[in-house]
């Protein structure tokens, strides 16, 4: 099968340092994910605060070099691309930033900030710009489109801030997009109509997706697949449905654990797993990462790392003891 | 909504506050010296003139500004020419006769003015211009006043095409008028005349001393008579009776006319300090950004060097340089930008860009394919702007302290006209002790007003662009 994007063994490791002559260490944000994406999917990236969620999605659009692993792109490996090569790809591959408060310019009025990208990219003559960028408005119900061109982004509301970030990576009509938390910052209310917008722009222009989200409650109604991470690794993946309804990680219970059961029954059945600091991701723990937390840890969890397996069809798990959750 | 409007919405919060108002209008009037210094005294006049001393010949030394008439209640003189070239002049008028059976020329000139002012002038000179061949050409000049008395000033040969004679000081005429003081008042005794005073006074006691005369107004005359052997010959005279107010700012020991000066004094100030203020803001910004931009090594050696430029004693490599090198103000403006681009503002610019930097638009426009070159330029600088200009133009006194500090050093601009030099003139020439105190009050006013107008919409811009001040 071939995937629109297809990711490898990505590892994005920050380097820090803390002076000249002490040798610098690793933050280890992505640690050898693997993951695809069919032209047209929508695959949601969930994990809690730290495990490296916006790293990867950063590093997949090449706002950060990866220091191993591959990202091939439409069969091109886009991983080490540079100068022209790296700008064919910027049109190809969007962001959508969690915090539509900082990630538009405050001095751009919203004609402007939609005109950029097709400036840097050289579209359209003045009057096609001025069209598509009256499209893009439309299409992201934001109207009266000259009216909405004309204004700046602090006379804008959050959730009218994030349809002009959507319509910004829309412009360039790219085929991948990641959204970062797009509705984490907005307000409750708008919350739901900005995701259901995301959603009917991603098929209706059958752009491949990732949408990194908290929020493994909605995540179903928006993706295909999950994968969920932890501490900068992959622990399960699987469709949607199979995912919530057939948990197999002991994190990705935890997760659940975390959504608010409407059934009281159900809520006692779940085994307890202790809360605990999120790992260290300069020297994580060894085998397992999740093993300091994991109820079910033992002896081989700390020593020996768990791969991604199949467990059941086109459901993968990174855990010794998959099986024995599988069946239960 | 255009920058130009933002500009507009800046300005009218500005007018809002009371300091920055007042900022404004001293800026507008600085703004109105510097388009009219230009227009009344154009550059390669000023250039030519300012430091040529022949130039200022007609003007009284050490004249206070005309306006103090309205302070003091008296009339103080004003310098008074009567030339017999100037054809229109009507107070002066010539006639000459052959005098045939001789064979000789006579030329009789007679200048007339009123005199009504209350004090007495402080220096009187008639000059003599003549064009004769052969003989020298002999003169009698008679000085008659309004009660009738006349003195002969002059008898004497001229013996150049132009000969000056300094009445107030010439010591044979000095002696002159005081004889006719001697006769006038009866007296025998008489240890000194003020030569100007003396002619210009009620012939009564006392009329010999500045402190016990008392002015003579009326129709004054001035007879000359030229007798020559050259038919053909010329002879003119022009009198000088030099004032003690001229114009709006008064002179200098040099007569010139210090509102030429001060004028020229706004926009030499006023481009100095800002174009060492844009020029060091300017640069130190680009220096800042591709510090941070590049990072790393090339970060902390930039670091580093502005560490070193903080604890260099700036002001005195300056005065240094000025010592051996006689700087224009060009160059100085050159120096001053050469030994502050590095200087410790590159620190706040510096914190600040690294601040920007991390904001989410600049990492945005990176995913979209910008160029850094585009960040840095729609992106940085737009952002940056609104939080440099108010310390831009706060610093603009500064400079223009520093380059009025440097001349009054003596170090400064050697043929444009600025404060601070006049202020150097008038100290070494004993200003402060004399009591010429136009001289020296009006340049610092001028100092500290255009100070004032920079500091203080400085201030402002800042609250208004920078808000988070305003809550204090
Ligand atoms: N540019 C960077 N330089 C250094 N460390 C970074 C950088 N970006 C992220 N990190 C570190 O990498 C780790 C993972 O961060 P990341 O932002 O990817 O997590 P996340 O899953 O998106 O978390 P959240 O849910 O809070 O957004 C964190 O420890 C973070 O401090
Ligand atoms: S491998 Fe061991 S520690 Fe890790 S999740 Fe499975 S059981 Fe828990
Ligand atoms: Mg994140």
């Amino acid at each position: 099968m071939s995937y629109l994007v297809d990711v490898e063994k990505l590892r994005t490791w920050f380097e820090v340092k803390r002076g000249i002559f002490s040798k610098p260490y690793y933050i280890r944000a992505v640690d050898e994910v693997s993951l695809n994406l069919k032209r047209g999917e929508a695959i949601a990236v969930v994990g809690e605060s730290g495990s490296g969620k916006t790293s990867l999605g950063k590093t997949l659009v090449r706002l950060y070099k990866p220091i191993g692993g591959k990202i091939i792109f439409n069969g091109k490996d886009v991983t080490n691309l540079e100068g022209k090569d790296l700008l064919w790809y910027r049109r190809q591959a969007q962001i959508i930033y969690q915090d539509p408060f900082s990630s538009l310019p405050p001095f751009f009025s919203i004609f402007r900030i939609l005109e950029e990208p097709l400036l840097i990219h050289k579209i359209g003559n003045e009057r096609e710009r001025r069209e598509m960028i009256f499209e893009a408005l439309k299409n992201v119900k934001l109207t009266p489109v000259e009216l909405m061109a004309s204004k700046y982004p602090h006379m804008l509301s959050g959730g009218q801030r994030q349809r002009v970030a959507i319509a910004r990576a829309l412009i360039l009509k790219p085929s991948f997009i990641v959204a970062d938390e797009p509705v984490s910052m907005l307000d409750a209310s708008v919350r739901i109509e900005i995701l259901f917008l995301l959603r009917e722009l991603q098929k209706n222009y059958g752009i491949s997706f990732i949408y990194i989200t908290h929020d493994l409650a909605t995540t179903r109604y928006f993706s295909e697949r999950i994968a969920i991470m932890y501490a900068g690794k992959v622990m399960e993946e699987a469709l949607s449905d199979e995912i919530i309804e057939r948990p197999i990680h002991p994190y990705t219970q935890a997760l659940l654990r975390a959504i608010p059961e409407p059934d009281p029954e159900n809520r006692k059945v779940i085994k307890e797993i202790p809360p605990g600091e999120p790992p260290d991701l300069v020297s994580p723990p060894s085998g397992c990462r999740f093993h300091p937390r994991c109820p079910y840890a033992m002896e081989i969890c700390k020593k020996e790392e768990p791969q991604l397996r199949e467990i059941s069809q086109n459901h993968f798990v990174a855990c010794h003891f998959a099986e024995n959750f599988l069946k239960k | 909504m255009s920058s130009l409007n933002k500009i507009r919405g800046i300005i009218d919060e500005l007018w809002k506050g009371k300091s920055p108002r007042i900022g404004i209008i001293l800026l507008i009037f600085y703004i109105f010296l510097s388009v009219l210094a230009p227009i009344v005294y154009p550059y390669s006049y000023v250039i030519k003139y300012w430091n040529d001393p022949t130039h200022w010949q007609d003007n009284p030394r050490l004249a206070q500004p005309v306006w103090v008439n309205y302070f003091i209640g008296k009339k103080l003189p004003e310098t008074i020419i009567v030339d017999s070239r100037n054809a229109k002049d009507k107070r002066a008028y010539k006639q000459e006769n052959i005098l045939g059976g001789f064979g000789f020329k006579e030329i009789n000139i007679v200048e007339n003015f009123i005199y009504d002012y209350d004090d007495f002038p402080s220096e009187i000179t008639l000059i003599i211009f003549s064009n004769f061949s052969g003989k020298f050409p002999f003169v009698n000049v008679y000085f008659e006043r309004p009660d009738g008395k006349e003195v002969q000033l002059i008898s004497s040969t001229i013996t150049s095409s132009r000969t000056t004679y300094y009445i107030s000081q010439d010591p044979k005429i000095i002696n002159t008028i005081s004889n006719f003081v001697k006769t006038s008042i009866h007296t025998s005794e008489l240890n000194y005349t003020e030569p100007q005073v003396a002619l210009f006074a009620e012939a009564k006691e006392g009329m010999e001393s500045y402190r016990t005369a008392k002015v003579l107004k009326g129709l004054y005359g001035l007879r000359i008579n030229v007798l020559m052997q050259d038919l053909n010959g010329t002879a003119d005279a022009k009198l000088l009776v030099y004032g003690k107010v001229y114009g709006l700012a008064g002179t200098d020991n040099f007569r010139r006319d210090l509102t030429m000066g001060l004028l020229w004094g706004a926009p030499v100030a006023i481009s100095f300090g800002l174009t060492a203020s844009l020029l060091i803001t300017i640069t130190q910004t680009f220096i800042a950004i591709f510090a941070t931009w590049k990072g790393g090594l090339v970060d902390s050696i930039i670091q580093r060097i502005v560490e070193i430029y903080m604890i260099v004693p700036f002001l005195n490599i300056l005065i240094i340089i000025s010592m051996f090198y006689k700087l224009t103000i060009w160059s100085l403006l050159v120096a001053v930008v050469l030994l502050s681009i590095f200087g410790g503002g590159m620190k706040g610019t510096r914190s600040l860009i690294m601040q920007v930097k991390e904001e989410g638009y600049i990492e945005a426009a990176t995913s979209y394919g910008a160029s850094d070159l585009r960040i840095v330029l729609f992106y940085l600088w737009p952002r940056i702007l609104p939080t440099i200009i108010p310390g831009l133009i706060g610093a603009v006194p500064g400079y223009i302290f520093l380059e009025a500090g440097l001349a009054f050093l003596g170090l400064g601009e050697p043929t444009l006209p600025t404060w601070g030099k006049m202020l150097n003139d008038a100290y070494n020439l004993g200003a402060v002790y004399q009591g010429y105190w136009w001289w020296i009050l009006l340049p610092i006013a001028l100092i500290f007003g255009i100070a004032i107008a920079f500091a203080t919409i400085g201030y402002s811009l800042e609250k208004i662009l920078n808000p988070r001040l305003r809550e204090e």
